[in-house]
């Protein structure tokens, strides 16, 4: 099997998280925090990266196995086959609503009047033919791609300054650290995420410097979610912040450089193409993985198209309308859903292990 | 043919159904270029009016020692429940179809304007064509009149209009605000000043006819995103002062030495520091410090002002100017009820509890104004020449 670097792997994990991130910034629109929203970006990221740790060390244990293997060890072939169900099911859930969310930000902005289908199509066509191509190969696109992404942002967020205030970010702790933490429930889960990276392990070259890497990774995509948050709020107020669909993308249409450097919105698209292309080429591998070994079937790579058509016809039809997948996004919502995933996943392996290791010195 | 070049055929055919341009592309010359839009109420039939200057590339086309032929925009008009459907009404009049990707200037008038800011500008927001680079003037009057105005020496006047805007920090008389300045500033608790522009007296020259032209004219006060009132240029900049918003102006200040007589004073650098403090009692006040740096730029009378014993007296007539300025502001922002200076946001920040508290009767905070000037540079010459 080819092998990806470590290095690589921290940038999917960057890649992964800074999706999402970018095009949404959740933690912005909890209400009662108001001007600390990146505190409690900051705040979530380390707990999210605490997660992440555990996450990691827990699967490092064994880098050679993918984590349906740990887990069929673990448990047995049923129950293993059960949990493994339902780590494709998170996956796809994942993949389903990059592709909308990819889709969703063209169509009601710079081109709406082009059929959803046109971008779902365009967007899976690459990325069926990028996970054809092995993970090997989405892993480097990932490492050429990633640094342009950090660097756009650090290119665009300067920019607003001349229309910053910085006494928008004050009062701090106005509301108290209960609503902080409340607040950072979202950006600690969506490390969740990451876990469809772990079934990546086995094809790590260098095992040992992943932990490293991938934590890197991580904080690197939180650390820009709450600069981003802060700058946004600066820029544009908190309750004109808080009516933002696109906060990042707005942004980018209303910076203005010494009048004649303006209307950059073209690099947010190619941001926001490249991390979602990389993301949903990525996940589709994955999946297609995940649903091989599920199903025992050696050769997985024919379950990548069906399951990329799968996909992408769902990520039209699943949500009605842009409200359904703002209510997904959300964070009254999308916690609840990823917590399960981010805790039960590694907690049952953990235990099953715990339970079967006495057994396993005794015979 | 092998498997492969079967596929590689497909993959063209694919490629080029999509590379053949974007699903709905507009040429340029099918684009009706909107350049300047006032919006404006009708109060009588509850409707919203929309009146877009579309320019005519034809017309700003200037061949060699010729000028522009004739108007370089045209101006539609149309009517609709929502500035959507205005909007889109107007290709009921306009022969090409509305691009709104570069307007320049938003002009609003006086009766959109105080039905509210909130709602007008949602279509502007909200749109995937329009942009939040948009300068926003209020109009005292029917935006749609203004449309017609020239701005010489620019042929387009939309373009003219922003170029005034732009340099208006020349005189801090008229403050410039773009779209996403207008709903940050709306959604404060404190008040928002947006330039007002008008129509210039047209006086005949030799060079033409008489022209009505754009003209700056002091600001719009806005609380709760509607408009409630007016300021004039002077009370306009005295907001400004205690705002930290004025870059540039001329002062005249009387002559110490001989009435009736002023010295023309060029701020060449303000700022302002803005703080919320308890008094005795531990009720709030502010404290507000203006640092003025100012130039001599000229003088009506003859006394030598720049002398080691007189330049500090400069100072003091021009702090006092601006404080006149200040107070101006401050009576005429207590007859609209309104926190003209932008107080309330910072109390809010310093003593947020306190602010929940008083918020429902406060719009007014005292004032502590601390005004520090240098008058530095004097020019090329001591005094004017005096006739023996």
């Amino acid at each position: 099997m080819a092998k990806i670097s470590a290095r690589q792997f921290g940038m999917l994990v960057f890649l992964l998280r800074i999706s999402l991130t970018i095009v949404r910034l959740p933690v912005l629109k909890a209400v009662k925090v108001g001007p600390d929203a990146w505190i409690a970006s900051l705040l979530g990221t380390a707990v999210g990266l605490v997660a992440l740790w555990l996450l990691i060390s827990l699967f490092l244990r064994e880098p050679s196995l993918t984590p349906m293997e740990r887990v069929d060890r673990a448990l047995g072939k049923v129950a293993g086959g059960l949990l493994g169900t339902l780590y494709l099911i998170f996956i796809f859930w994942d993949l389903m609503l990059t592709t909308r969310l990819y889709a969703g930000l063209l169509i009601s902005q710079p081109m709406p009047e082009t059929p959803t289908e046109a971008f779902v199509f365009m967007l899976l066509l690459g990325a069926v033919y990028a996970a054809h191509k092995g993970p090997e190969v989405v892993a480097r696109v990932g490492e050429f791609i990633a640094p342009l992404i950090l660097l756009s942002t650090v290119i665009v967020l300067p920019l607003g300054a001349n229309n910053m205030n910085l006494s928008a970010l004050t009062p701090v702790l106005g509301y108290g650290w209960g609503q902080v933490l409340r607040a950072a429930l979202f950006p600690a889960t969506v490390h969740v995420e990451i876990i469809a990276l772990l079934a990546l392990t086995p094809m790590v070259r260098d095992p040992k410097n992943m932990l490293r890497t991938g934590m890197i990774g991580g904080l690197l995509a939180g650390l820009i979610a709450a600069v981003a948050s802060a700058c946004l709020i600066m820029f544009y107020g908190v309750p004109r912040t808080q009516r933002l669909v696109y906060p990042l993308y707005d942004l980018t249409r209303s910076v203005t450089f010494g009048d004649f450097f303006e209307r950059i919105d073209a690099l947010f698209i190619f941001t926001w193409t490249a991390s979602s292309f990389v993301k949903v080429a990525l996940l589709i591998w994955i999946s297609s993985f995940v649903l091989g070994h599920v199903l025992r079937i050696k050769n997985s790579r024919v379950l990548i198209r069906p399951l990329a058509l799968l996909a992408g016809f769902l990520a039209m039809r699943a949500y009605a309308n842009q409200a359904e997948v703002r209510a997904l996004t959300s964070p009254q919502i999308y916690p609840f859903v990823a917590l399960p995933f981010l805790v039960l996943f590694p907690l049952v392996l953990q235990v099953a292990e715990w339970i079967r290791r006495p057994r396993g010195k005794a015979s | 043919m092998s498997r492969r070049g079967r596929g590689l055929v497909a993959a063209a055919c694919l490629l080029a159904l999509l590379l053949s341009g974007c699903w709905n592309r507009r040429e340029l010359e099918t684009l009706g270029i909107i350049l300047a839009v006032g919006y404006d109420w009708d109060e009588e039939r509850q409707e919203y009016v929309v009146s877009a200057q579309m320019a005519k590339p034809q017309a700003m086309q200037t061949e060699a020692g010729g000028g522009a032929q004739g108007p370089t925009a045209h101006v539609f008009t149309a009517r609709g429940k929502t500035v959507f459907d205005a909007s889109r009404t107007l290709s009921l009049v306009a022969t090409r179809r509305a691009w709104w990707g570069h307007v320049q200037a938003l002009l609003i008038g006086d009766a959109a304007a105080r039905r509210g800011l909130d709602a007008l500008l949602d279509f502007v927001e909200r749109d995937g064509e329009t942009r939040p680079l948009y300068y926003v003037i209020v109009t005292k009057g029917w935006a749609g009149d203004l449309m017609h105005l020239r701005a010489s020496p620019e042929s387009v006047p939309a373009l003219g209009l922003v170029s005034l805007i732009r340099s208006a920090g020349a005189t801090s008389t008229a403050p410039s605000a773009r779209v996403f300045d207008v709903s940050r500033a709306i959604e404060a608790p404190s008040a928002a000043l947006i330039g007002v522009v008008g129509a210039s007296q047209g006086t005949a020259s030799d060079l033409g006819g008489p022209t009505r032209e754009f003209q700056l004219d002091g600001s719009a006060v806005f609380n709760k995103a509607k408009l409630i009132g007016y300021l004039d240029k002077r009370e306009t900049r005295g907001a400004l002062w205690v705002r930290g918003r004025v870059k540039s102006a001329i002062l005249p200040v009387p002559c110490p030495d001989e009435p009736g007589r002023h010295i023309g004073v060029e701020v060449i650098h303000a700022s302002s520091e803005v703080k919320p403090e308890l008094d005795q009692k531990g009720k709030v006040r502010v404290r507000v410090k203006l640092r003025v740096e100012a130039n001599l730029g000229d003088q009506d009378c003859h006394y030598q002002y720049v002398n080691l014993d007189r330049i500090e007296q400069l100072d003091r007539v021009v702090g006092s100017r601006i404080r006149e300025e200040v107070e101006a502001a401050e009576t005429a922002c207590l007859a609209l009820n309104a926190d003209c200076f932008g107080l309330t946001d910072r109390v809010m920040q310093r003593f947020p509890s306190y602010y929940e508290r008083v918020k429902a009767e406060r719009r007014h905070w005292p004032m502590v104004l601390e005004i520090e000037v240098r008058v530095r540079a004097t020019g090329a010459q001591l005094k004017p020449p005096k006739p023996k």
